[in-house]
């Protein structure tokens, strides 16, 4: 691995962007209504392969969306989505993709609901069956595979939407809240299990989250939208060394720091949405900072 | 030593006592059911002739009689069993052809539009309308009674098969499309697999359909077959024949409705 250092302050040495956003937007038009909203609004990103980045805000700032461009499942109203420096048309293939509802299919086992892409993909079961175990077994599901998705718990059907992306080995993935509605032990444990598979691969994730503490434990940066229609805040460096020890990330060198500066931030767009959603029209007045 | 030998005691306990109470409520619920059968007879037996007129209401000794004479002189097998064959080929019809059409129009939103009210118009056609028609264009035999039973499958099992379609998640289909699935193994491993709990129901609950299309037909002009011996009976005021053959009628559908849930419980420990 050539990294050694989790990130240097800045962009000393600037690696090939694996996937870029330029001057992004997006519209929808709400059902029943002829009106069009704004979901994000002139996005840029480029995000260095290898890299964890998270992408925090408000609910509804448009973070999900951000996710779905990338991965190729809806268009830009305008601007470019680059994957590799191609331009993303259609579904995009090379990003795995766990999605804030685990969309585990009930008629499978764990097993067969982990060896989906592989065999998608044409893998001999011999093989399929060798990886599956392995990961399997490094998220410490073993004995559940020929269970159904029915018969988990929340956290292990999370573990297993994981792995089954991790699976066919994607040189990027995109994670949606995937840790969401988990009680906090849980979620705990799921973020050392990822970190731990992570950094033996060194893909580059996309972490969409709501959890502060959980986007600077795992991530390089954490970039900070605006509430609706979402646009870049701000990109922060997190800077804690790795490995890091996410049972104890609160006391690393640095975490405070980046803990206050990333919640001076996003309470000012909590009060923002939440002004916005009494009733008063308020134009976000924060200079937009990428 | 002492407390893993009365935990293991316990836990015999329990399982003893959820055997005996499954067993239990098995017998309950079967010897229930014959008595509420028994109660039923036994009333229409006596009231028959003290408040009902047996001229039109028969009563259960006679239609017993009426039950062994058609076994008797043969002819039980042989109007049963066409019927049984009508509404079995009936329902391979139906049931394929409706399986076939709510995949390809579940998967093409805007031809099911676009052909969905001539399919409603087709619906409403009561079966006392085509039936003739069928009889005409088909003939007397055994044809029309198959394509009249497949009628009342198809749209049972087509709607379903259709909402079933249209229930499967977004996100199932999105992420086997990340993971690089081409459209046929969209349709197949996602798709109609994910459809199937619906497509069950419909293919579940038009069975007793197929049998009433076939009985339906057969009431319009048959020389044969359960709906033949409805038919034949009421026109000749014989109401125990009537009742006989209703009887069989009910029977049929009971072991059929017997064997299909067996059938499904044995799909669903499967598929889990």
């Amino acid at each position: 691995m050539a990294r050694v250092t989790a990130n240097g302050r800045g962009d000393a040495a600037p690696r090939a962007a694996v996937v870029e956003l330029v001057s992004v937007y997006k519209a929808f038009v709400a059902g029943g209504t002829r009106q069009a909203k704004l979901a994000l609004e002139d996005v840029s990103l480029s995000v260095p392969r290898g890299e964890f980045w998270s992408i925090i805000g408000p609910s509804g700032c448009g973070k999900s969306t951000i996710l779905n461009l990338i991965a190729g499942l809806s268009a830009p109203t305008d601007g470019t989505v680059l994957y590799d420096g191609r331009v993303v048309r259609g579904v995009n293939t090379d990003v795995g993709y766990v999605t804030q509802d685990d969309n585990l299919l009930p008629w499978r086992t764990l097993q067969a609901n982990v060896e989906l892409a592989l065999e998608l993909r044409g893998v001999p079961a011999a093989q399929r069956a060798e990886r599956s175990r392995e990961l399997i077994g490094r998220v410490g599901l073993s004995g559940f595979e020929r269970h159904y998705p029915a018969e988990l718990s929340g956290g292990m059907r999370k573990r297993a939407s994981i792995i089954r992306t991790l699976i066919y080995e994607t040189p990027v993935i995109l994670m949606d809240e995937p840790f969401g509605p988990l009680d906090a032990q849980t979620r705990l444990v799921l973020q050392d299990d990822l970190l731990r598979l992570w950094e033996r691969s060194r893909r580059t994730i996309l972490f969409v989250t709501h959890d502060l503490v959980e986007a600077i434990a795992l991530s390089d940066r954490v970039v900070v939208m605006s509430a609706a229609p979402g646009r870049i805040k701000r990109v922060y460096d997190v800077g804690i060394p790795r490995p890091r020890d996410v049972f104890h990330i609160h006391g690393a060198p640095g975490f405070s720091l980046v803990y206050d500066r990333l919640w001076a931030d996003i309470s000012d767009e909590i009060a923002v949405s939440r002004r916005r959603r009494a009733g008063d029209a308020v134009e976000a007045p924060e200079a937009v900072e990428s | 030593m002492e407390a893993l030998a009365h935990r293991e005691h316990v836990l015999e306990r329990a399982v003893d006592e959820h055997r005996r109470r499954g067993r239990r409520d098995f017998w309950t619920l079967y010897l229930s059911r014959l008595a509420l059968l028994l109660v039923f007879l036994l009333a229409w037996q006596v009231l028959s002739g003290v408040l009902l007129d047996p001229y039109f209401f028969s009563r259960p000794s006679l239609i017993w009689d009426q039950v062994v004479l058609l076994v008797q002189s043969g002819r039980f097998a042989d109007n049963v069993l066409l019927t049984v064959e009508e509404a079995f080929f009936g329902y391979l019809l139906g049931a394929a052809t409706a399986t076939v059409a709510a995949a390809v129009l579940g998967l093409l939103p805007r031809a099911y539009a676009i052909v969905e009210p001539f399919l409603l118009a087709v619906y409403s056609i009561p079966s006392v309308a085509i039936g003739p028609l069928l009889i005409v264009w088909l003939g007397i035999g055994i044809n029309s009674k198959v394509v009249l039973a497949a009628y009342f499958v198809f749209f049972v099992v087509f709607m379903n098969g259709v909402s079933g379609v249209r229930s499967v998640p977004r996100g199932w289909i999105d992420v086997a499309r990340v993971m690089g699935a081409g459209r046929g193994q969209l349709v197949t491993k996602i798709i109609l697999r994910g459809a199937a709990p619906h497509l069950m129901t419909g293919l579940r609950t038009s069975v007793p359909q197929a049998v009433i299309g076939a009985i339906v037909g057969e009431f319009i002009s048959s020389q044969r077959g359960i709906g033949f011996l409805i038919s034949d009976a009421s026109a000749r005021y014989n109401t125990a024949g009537v009742f006989a053959a209703i009887s069989i009628l009910s029977l049929l559908v009971l072991v059929m409705a017997i064997l299909l849930n067996g059938l499904s419980r044995l799909g669903a420990r499967r598929t889990g």
